[in-house]
């Protein structure tokens, strides 16, 4: 058997993977949150349809056609952004500490089944879910370019944001839930770090450029190393955010067409190149998943003092 | 016998080291394979602390448990191989049937689905439970549930049963088919150790006993050696219709025998005879023969039960730690 299906057997052998899809499917809630889901963003999108239509009067112009596809893609990425943040963090902060509440725990302990696996099949259960209603929103993405706008490059870098922040914010809840015994502790905290991430971080760094301003204004003209630091600083920060990421990847690409890095002026002559947020991102999110979910895996395996 | 389970100076304490709670203390006990072996305590007394640590569910303070001579502390995923083990509690999964139930903990076993699919149906039909196969596990009643839950520690085909308060909160009907269903268990060759309150099912089904108290194993032994050791003497009551003094000649002939009163019964003209026996079943068999060889008409001659809550009683002192 080829690497690619000896890890597809794993991954759909994993026995919690299939309990967990199969409860979570049975009966008529899955359907019924896919429907308000869809229903939801279908509103939205046909506001913006609609909206565009009325006040274009008549046959719409090709910039305003382009524009409205930029506008339905925005919106149901950003949609799907919050879908990821706020819906996958809850789906995983009951995954271990339910089964200290069921009083399931100890009796898979007591089984061959390593804690690995555990971790990693209520994981690969609440990723599936999110994909599955982020497939299901994909021909809304679509209608984007039926409008056109939107670069082959956008849709990509869009998904590739939306499916690390559900790994992220998926992993985050995970390990709560290990950390924490009951689910109502480990909920409030995922949702807790995911609020502070999206709104409180941007928050705090405008707070602190307000005050930093004062400072620097009373040193004058700033050096270029400093000037480096501070974009990097802000680069770093930028990079950490999942909005501010998808806003300025959107305004290097559309500003510089550039997928992959930018070029900032320094001291007004020379350019200072850096990598695009969503590379950042990207990377800084995927390996704080991998840290959460080792995390997870260690606090699962431990055996109780 | 080998014993499939051997605790060794086992000790357990919970909490900070300058105000532990001791659980379990320096706890030495061997089980031989094939024995049902009831562990028997007052509430607090360290039975679910031992289960717990056998069951590699708890890290021992000191000593150790062989299970199958495997160290919980050392190789744990050994000691699962062997074991089924069953809380006093029954995890529940809402939202599963009675074969998806099986079916799940059957794949954490890493058993194939081929097997799975038969091996739950023999199961099902040895815990009585085939009729509620697609039934959602939340509908069934306490009893069943205790039993699919037994079903399920057998899912491994484990050589140790590992089974805490097997039988508590059931009705009086579910008691007697779980304690049915675990001398059809030990005579499948399976070794079952279980914590109880319930005494009378110690008596009736366990090979040996183990009664701990506030941590301590005060004593441990086959049930009649427990009774002979803690209640030396047995009251013995017998009837007879005449031949008074042949029958008090041969009583106060016999070894063991003390305490020799006698009363008339009211109603009727049987005499009835009281005495308190030291000797052993053996000894108290031969004495009822000799006295039917004397020709003494007996119409009743019965013993007191030593019964394992008077063997319990006279084990512990009522600590709790």
């Amino acid at each position: 058997m080829d690497k690619l299906g000896a890890i597809r057997q794993k991954l759909g052998g994993n026995p919690v993977t299939v309990k967990e899809l199969r409860g979570r499917m049975r009966g008529a809630r899955a359907f019924i949150i896919l429907t308000i889901y869809l229903g939801i963003l279908v509103t939205l999108v046909s506001l913006v349809y609609f909206g565009f239509t009325a006040s274009s009067r008549g046959l719409m112009a090709p910039e305003i056609r382009l524009n409205m596809g930029k506008v339905i893609f925005g919106v149901v990425v950003t949609m799907e952004l919050f879908l990821v943040i706020f819906v996958s963090p809850g789906l995983t902060a009951g995954a271990i500490s339910s089964e200290r509440e069921q009083q399931t725990f100890d009796l898979l302990r007591t089984t061959l089944l390593p804690a690995r696996s555990l971790v990693l099949g209520k994981l690969l259960a609440a990723l599936s879910f999110i994909f599955m209603l982020l497939l299901a929103t994909l021909p809304l993405q679509s209608l984007s370019f039926l409008f056109g706008g939107v670069a082959r490059e956008e849709f990509i870098i869009a998904n590739i944001l939306l499916i690390v922040s559900a790994l992220a914010y998926s992993s985050l809840g995970m390990l709560f839930s290990s950390l924490f015994k009951r689910t109502l502790i480990a909920t409030v905290l995922s949702y807790a770090t995911s609020i502070l991430v999206v709104f409180g971080l941007p928050i705090l760094v405008y707070a602190i450029i307000l005050s930093m301003s004062v400072f620097f204004s009373n040193l004058g003209q700033l050096t270029t190393t400093m000037e480096a630091l501070l974009i990097r600083a802000g680069w770093l920060i930028i990079s950490v955010n999942p909005l501010a990421t998808a806003i300025v990847t959107e305004i290097i690409f559309i500003e510089q067409r550039s997928v992959f890095m930018a070029s900032l002026p320094l001291n007004g002559d020379t350019n200072f190149p850096i990598l695009s947020p969503w590379i950042g991102y990207s990377l800084i999110y995927l390996l704080l998943s991998l840290l959460f979910i080792l995390l997870s895996i260690h606090f699962t395996r431990q055996t109780e003092r | 016998m080998t014993p499939i389970i051997e605790i060794k100076e086992l000790t357990k304490r919970y909490g900070r080291s300058n105000q532990p709670l001791t659980a379990v203390q320096n706890l030495n006990l061997e089980v031989a394979e094939g024995e049902i072996f009831g562990f028997v305590g007052p509430n607090g007394a360290g039975k679910t602390t031992t289960l717990r640590v056998m069951a590699t569910l708890l890290q021992p303070t000191h000593g150790d448990i062989f299970v199958g001579g495997h160290s919980v502390c050392k190789t744990p995923r050994e000691v699962r191989r062997v074991i089924g083990y069953m809380p006093d509690y029954f995890g529940v999964y809402h939202d599963m049937t009675v074969w998806e139930y099986l079916d799940f903990f059957a794949a954490c076993y890493q058993i194939t689905p081929t097997v799975r699919r038969a091996l739950i149906d023999e199961l099902l039909e040895l815990v009585d439970l085939s009729h509620r196969r697609e039934d959602m596990v939340d509908g069934l009643s306490r009893g069943m549930k205790q039993r699919l839950s037994l079903a399920r520690t057998l899912i491994n085909d484990p050589r140790l049963l590992i089974l805490d308060e097997p039988a508590s909160g059931l009705d009086p009907r579910a008691r007697v088919e779980i304690r049915s269903l675990l001398v059809e268990l030990a005579s499948m060759g399976k070794t079952i150790f279980f914590s109880t309150h319930i005494l009378a099912d110690v008596a009736e089904i366990c090979t040996r006993v183990g009664i701990i108290e506030a941590g301590e194993l005060v004593a441990a032994g086959e049930l009649e050696q427990l009774q002979q050791h803690l209640i030396p003497h047995r009251h013995i009551q017998m009837s007879l219709l005449g031949k008074l003094a042949e029958a008090l000649a041969t009583l106060e002939a016999t070894t063991g025998v003390q305490n020799l009163h006698q009363a008339v019964e009211r109603g009727n003209n049987h005499t009835r005879l009281e005495f308190d026996f030291s000797g052993d079943d053996q000894a108290l068999s031969e004495l009822l023969a000799d006295l039917v060889r004397a020709g003494i008409p007996l119409i009743q001659f019965s013993s007191d039960a030593r019964d394992m809550e008077e063997v319990f009683m006279r084990a512990t002192k009522g600590l709790v730690t």
